[in-house]
């Protein structure tokens, strides 16, 4: 309780007062998780996959009531902390037998403030479960989706993708959580220039005689396949926001999918300029003329694979010399929705920790507010709506501490100060 | 117990399957060289797979993508759970596609892979700095993420 209402007096001011005044200090709220043996909770930390390092791949989500749950990819349990960072359980599904499933995707958001729904497994399901962890249902969607949020109708929204025979399709839909049902209120088709046969700038295929082709793309932002950068959802207001990265429209929806109004992000965009598109050519190329190991590792004899690396390294050469234009970054990097339900549309960072955010307000129609900036003492902010979440004025952060010794990570509750 | 279809082998293999199954499997493994051969080689095919993957992962700064000839065009998506380590190979390398083309073309029709960054950009690093994933769509609809 005493919580609680430490958490609404600080929420008295304005969180757009705080953007205005300048730069914004995330200051870690000392009461928030304490206690945590963080060895023991973050145990995964160090999970890797063929080498890769995995552990940090969590997201955090805040339940109604303040508490939070933690999920792992990749491992098939979740974490829940009480609404003062305690650590509390861990916890899976159990099917309507009371049996644990064996593989759960991460949470991806409450639905009628009473239901967990997670992210799509490879077929398409979408299991539905209590806060208990007790299974209620499956929605299955016929795509594969790369963003899904709660609306307060009782819908998900849902940025969806799949692949035909000749074009990329990219979509926004809605999802009716009772009925399966969806409507899909935006689309954007792409032509496969990868069955064209014709060569975009970083992009190179090789097609054997004997069948089968290789192709890599060097380049971030041009590659060929699809939206280069795919749209963001947000919820605000009773309405659901569209933002479309490559334009930098911001389109106004309904909860029903009835479009309201358009408008367009007006800052300046950032760019990759010439020199850095350069030296990631060179380091691209680099990379593959080093891949001997690789190509020796196949046993092949076919001594056209060879040949396709060595096509492929002539025409990345070739396109070295061709690079004459910056490429203009995507209007938004990740979008984020704070407690008073201001959209904090955040740029692409021309160097690190170097975050850049514009504030736009909803409650009277989209109107930008202010630019602002977050920075950190005690953590390197990693910022994206996995790892940031808003609630009662705070925002809760799964980060990484600058200094620490054993696991690094954190849960953290961050307060907003200009000071 | 008949012969094992592919499924069930592959399922033998990422261990998905019960222990009882697994007693089932091996009996009949025990007594059947077809299937002790074909657990094998896609026992090989997956290590190869992921060994070659995960060279492409730390030497490319944006994965490929590998397209499997196709002999009919097909847009199934998200059906069944087909061999993981046949998505795996066409993706990461015509070397691996070819070796294994002619055995694996009737159930590999088309194989695309998707460079990418992460689902979330990380706005507090540049483009350069992001971690890289590679998503492998079957054609099947199976998607497998790898990450650099």
């Amino acid at each position: 309780m005493l919580i609680m209402a430490f958490a609404i007096a600080v929420s008295g001011q304005k969180l757009t007062d705080t953007y205005k005044s300048g730069t914004v200090i995330l200051v870690p709220d000392p009461t928030f998780a304490v206690g945590n043996n963080w060895e023991k909770v973050f145990r995964n930390y160090y999970d890797t996959i063929h080498n890769t390092p995995m552990g940090n791949r969590k997201s955090v989500k805040i339940m109604p009531d303040g508490a939070v749950v933690i999920n792992h990819a990749y491992r098939n349990y979740y974490t829940k902390f009480s609404p003062g960072g305690k650590f509390e359980k861990e916890f899976g599904i159990r099917d309507s037998k009371g049996e644990l499933i064996k593989k759960i995707n991460g949470i991806e958001g409450v639905i009628n403030h009473n239901t967990f729904y997670t992210g799509l497994d490879n077929v398409g399901n979408m299991i539905c479960f209590d806060f208990d962890g007790n299974y209620k249902k499956t929605l299955k969607l016929d795509y594969m989706s790369r963003q899904m949020i709660p609306l307060p109708n009782g819908k998900i929204a849902v940025v969806g993708w799949v692949i035909w025979n000749k074009k990329f399709r990219d979509f926004v839909s809605i999802v009716d959580y009772e009925t399966n049902e969806q409507k899909v209120i935006w689309e954007h088709f792409t032509d496969r220039q990868d069955l064209s046969g014709e060569r975009k700038l970083f992009n190179y295929t090789y097609t054997f005689k004997s069948g089968g082709v290789i192709g890599c793309n060097t380049m971030p932002f041009t590659k060929d396949l699809g939206m280069t950068s795919p749209p963001l959802i947000e919820c605000t207001a009773n309405k659901l926001i569209v933002a479309i990265p490559t334009t930098g429209e911001i389109l106004v929806y309904s909860l029903e999918g009835k479009l309201i109004s358009k408008d367009k992000a007006a800052w300046t965009r950032n760019v990759i300029p010439v020199p850095e598109q350069k030296e990631i050519q060179q380091k691209a190329i680099n990379d593959y003329k080093n891949a001997e190991t690789l190509f020796s590792e196949s046993k092949s004899p076919n001594e056209e694979l060879k040949q396709a690396r060595a096509y492929m390294i002539r025409e990345m050469e070739a396109d070295l010399g061709k690079i004459s234009d910056p490429i203009v970054l995507p209007a938004f990097a990740n979008i984020i929705k704070d407690s008073d339900g201001n959209l904090l549309f955040f740029e692409y960072p021309k160097s690190e920790n170097a975050n850049k955010f514009n504030v736009w307000i909803y409650e009277n129609g989209g109107k930008f507010v202010c630019q602002s900036s977050f920075v950190c003492d005690d953590f390197n902010l990693e910022i994206n709506p996995s790892k940031m979440v808003f609630y009662n004025g705070y925002i809760y952060g799964l980060q990484s501490l600058k200094i620490a010794s054993g696991v690094p990570l954190r849960l953290v509750r961050f307060k907003l100060s200009n000071h | 117990m008949r012969c094992l279809n592919r499924d069930i082998i592959q399922s033998y293999i990422d261990g998905e399957v019960t222990a009882k199954t697994v007693a089932r499997i091996e009996n009949h493994l025990a007594t059947c060289g077809h299937c002790a051969d074909e657990v094998n080689h896609h026992r090989k095919l997956a290590g190869r797979v992921k060994y070659a993957l995960n060279l492409y992962a730390e030497s490319s700064p944006e994965a490929i993508k590998g397209v499997m000839p196709t002999e009919q065009s097909k847009n199934r998506f998200l059906t069944t759970k087909k061999l993981i380590c046949f998505a795996v190979a066409a993706c990461i390398l015509a070397f691996i596609l070819v070796i294994n083309r002619k055995k694996n073309t009737e159930f590999l029709p088309e194989i695309t892979t998707m460079p990418g960054f992460a689902t979330e950009i990380d706005a507090n690093r540049p483009v350069s700095k992001q971690p890289l994933v590679i998503i492998i769509i079957d054609s099947e609809g199976n998607v497998t993420e790898y990450f650099n």
